[in-house]
């Protein structure tokens, strides 16, 4: 019944994966540039501007999103080009999300989707926003165990670059990894207590810098109503 | 639900009594077959013949509906028009415990999903399990039980479920010439009542059934499926084929994830997850189950290390990449080993690092117990998970009088050889004209693969068992 799902906003998306203890960039919602062109005073420069619109999933498709955002003047700037694509491609941006620029080494796709037979399934990819290019994808059924996560990142061609260990580097703790993709998909995990019945969702990307985690975008689709008991 | 001390899968195992719906004293139907089949394999129990009107079939009396049985039908063989099923099995509940329908035109037909819901609504009602529909039977040696001929009357290991009533043909025949020796066949058909997760407790918890093999194409339960496997913990090799992978595709996602989540990529989840043997090949899916009747998995030790010994040079190194392809070496022998071997003076032309060519002339020294001695050597020397032998017989018999013999004690003594080893033995036997299915090879206590693929599929699952149950061990899940 697509009619009863929606995709929650990215903030909403992001709190979620935070009140699951995924740690998400530092950052701001503020209202259309035409509505209040006044900014907030303690944005964090550099920083990321993306558009919050409920017609649109996949915000770098429309340029809807702006990265290594420097002042007040080329935010300014960057929000009135992309309000115009808006009025000229025909969907509603509702504000913005403005965050603070983050660096890492590796960005990686966790993601899931309920297949009508096996119920939750949990993905990871490698390469983030170029997970199909690169084709380094692994599927479990949900609920997994941390031994099911350990097995996914082996089987991973690209595990070396998750673990750390390439070209003869030690590697840095895979915990804080591998507890990320548990409370999405493990047993108390958010696709199965976040309160919500999720069809839908993914991190993408995940970007991992020596071991530690942040989740850069993250989508959810719903269905409506309240979670069967 | 029956309240009975008798297991519930001893009526479809070992039925007290069957009835036969669909037969006829006057024109041959699958049901006259069907009980015939039953009759020439000895089955003991009573058989009930259900026809409207003839008073005895082939000597046995006949009632006119199932429901005028004199005993509760333990399983009934259903070869009825598919309109003709659901009035059929209308009984008094608890009569009927398995019903096996054969016909097509149930679900699978926009006609017959009526037909499929009334059908479902009235055996839960009666009690009845229903097997299929679109399926072909049971076949149980323990319980005489069987919907082909010339089948064997021992229970073996293998118990098998297939979504496909032809393959499960396919699985007794072609695997009884590689050997195969079931506890039990079950066609499940469309699976509308019992599914595969049931069929899956059932052999998990079956005596006589040390491996499972499944065979696939729609599990509609597949959440139940999967805790099964996984609450199952590998305590038997499980060997899954899946066909029509490529037909089920995500709809309506619009994440990356939603493309990447092939239904493919779920069914590799689900085989890491729970140590189940998935393959991609009938051949395969046979091979697997071979090497699981004959070969006791390794408890402390993952099969890495293999010897190749036969004749034929050009195969075996064909089958040493085939093997390192599957992460199973066929690493050169120490220096050792090969010290014993130089010293029993094989004739030129052979070659003694692994593998080990022993062209036709060398092959027939000792009437070829030569092999035997060539093994005992090897193992003397080197700590090895499996030994596969190679024997060409074409090649052989090209070059040498009464070949078969020769092979006969070449594979004897290499038996004889490894026999205190726990290596995994297998002969791969090939031969350019008939086959030796036709030999009688219940006597042997090593597998005889057709071809060096096969061997190396074998080898490939039992290794990967090893690895589930080193990893169930070490993380005491």
């Amino acid at each position: 019944m697509d009619s009863e799902q929606r995709w929650l906003s990215e903030p909403e998306s992001k709190q979620l994966v935070q009140q699951f203890g995924i740690p998400v960039p530092k950052g701001q919602v503020i209202a259309p540039f035409q509505e209040s062109p006044m900014l907030p005073p303690d944005l964090p420069f550099p920083c990321v501007v993306k558009i919050i619109s409920p017609q649109v999933v996949h915000k770098s498709e429309v340029q809807g999103v702006r990265l290594n955002v420097l002042d007040t003047g080329s935010l300014h700037a960057a929000m009135r080009t992309m309000e115009q694509d808006a009025a000229m491609q025909g969907y509603t941006i509702r504000g913005f999300l403005v965050e603070e620029m983050v660096e890492g080494d590796v960005e990686i796709l966790v993601g899931s989707v309920v297949d009508p037979r096996f119920g939750p399934i949990i993905t990871l990819g490698m390469g983030g926003v170029y997970v199909e290019v690169l084709d380094d994808v692994v599927s479990r059924i949900c609920p997994v165990s941390p031994y099911d996560v350990v097995d996914m990142i082996d089987e991973l061609r690209g595990s070396p670059l998750i673990k750390g260990t390439t070209r003869g580097q030690p590697g840095w703790p895979l915990a804080p990894f591998v507890h990320a993709v548990m409370r999405i998909g493990g047993p108390h995990g958010l696709l199965f207590t976040s309160g919500h019945t999720i069809r839908e969702f993914e991190i993408n990307p995940l970007l991992l810098h020596h071991g530690q985690i942040i989740a850069l975008d993250v989508r959810c689709r719903i269905t409506k109503e309240a979670p069967s008991p | 639900m029956t309240v009975s001390v008798r297991p519930m899968w001893d009526a479809l195992l070992k039925p007290r009594t069957v009835a036969v719906l669909g037969v006829s004293p006057t024109h041959e139907t699958l049901g006259n077959h069907f009980l015939r089949g039953l009759l020439a394999f000895g089955y003991p129990g009573s058989i009930y013949p259900i026809h409207p009107t003839a008073r005895e079939f082939e000597g046995l009396k006949t009632y006119e509906s199932v429901r005028d049985t004199p005993s509760a039908v333990d399983y009934a063989y259903v070869a009825l028009p598919s309109t003709a099923v659901r009035e059929a099995l209308n009984t008094k509940p608890n009569h009927v415990h398995f019903a096996q329908v054969v016909a097509s035109g149930f679900g699978e037909t926009a006609d017959g999903q009526a037909l499929e819901e009334e059908l479902l609504r009235q055996a839960r009602r009666t009690g009845t399990r229903i097997l299929g529909p679109n399926c072909l039977g049971t076949y149980s040696p323990r319980g005489h039980l069987t919907f082909l001929n010339n089948v064997s009357s021992d229970t073996g290991c293998i118990g098998i479920m297939s979504q496909s009533g032809g393959l499960t043909i396919d699985i007794i025949r072609q695997g009884a010439a590689l050997g195969l020796s079931f506890s039990a066949v079950v066609s499940l058909g469309n699976s509308i009542d019992v599914e595969p997760s049931d069929l899956l407790q059932c052999y998990l918890s079956d005596d006589a059934t040390r491996v499972i093999g499944i065979y696939l194409e729609d599990v509609k339960d597949g959440q139940r499926f999967y805790r099964t496997l996984r609450d199952a913990r590998g305590s038997k090799p499980i060997v899954l084929l899946v066909g029509g992978q490529t037909r089920w595709g995500q709809k309506a996602a619009q994440s990356h994830t939603g493309a990447l989540a092939t239904s493919s990529r779920v069914w590799h989840g689900l085989a890491r997850q729970t140590g189940t043997l998935l393959v991609e090949t009938f051949d395969e899916f046979l091979a697997a189950l071979v090497g699981f009747q004959y070969w006791k998995p390794h408890m402390a030790k993952v099969t890495r290390r293999v010897a190749l010994v036969g004749n034929g040079g050009g195969t075996s190194v064909l089958m040493a990449d085939y093997l390192a392809r599957r992460g199973l070496i066929v690493a050169p022998f120490g220096s050792e080993t090969m010290v014993s071997l130089t010293a029993i003076q094989l004739p030129p032309g052979s070659s003694i690092a692994n593998p080990v060519d022993l062209p036709a002339g060398t092959f027939r020294l000792n009437e070829g117990r030569i092999v035997g001695q060539v093994l005992k050597t090897i193992l003397t020397k080197e700590r090895l998970d499996a030994i596969l032998l190679h024997v060409n017989a074409a090649a052989i018999g090209e070059f040498t009088q009464q070949s078969d013999q020769i092979i006969e004690q070449a594979m004897q003594s290499a038996s004889n050889a490894v026999q205190l080893n726990d290596a995994h033995f297998g002969v791969v036997y090939r031969t350019s004209e008939g086959d030796r299915s036709s030999q009688d090879r219940s006597v042997e206590n090593y597998p005889v693969f057709r071809e060096m693929s096969q061997a190396g599929n074998a080898l490939f699952s039992i290794a990967q068992y090893e690895r589930f149950l080193e990893w169930v061990l070490e993380f005491r899940r």
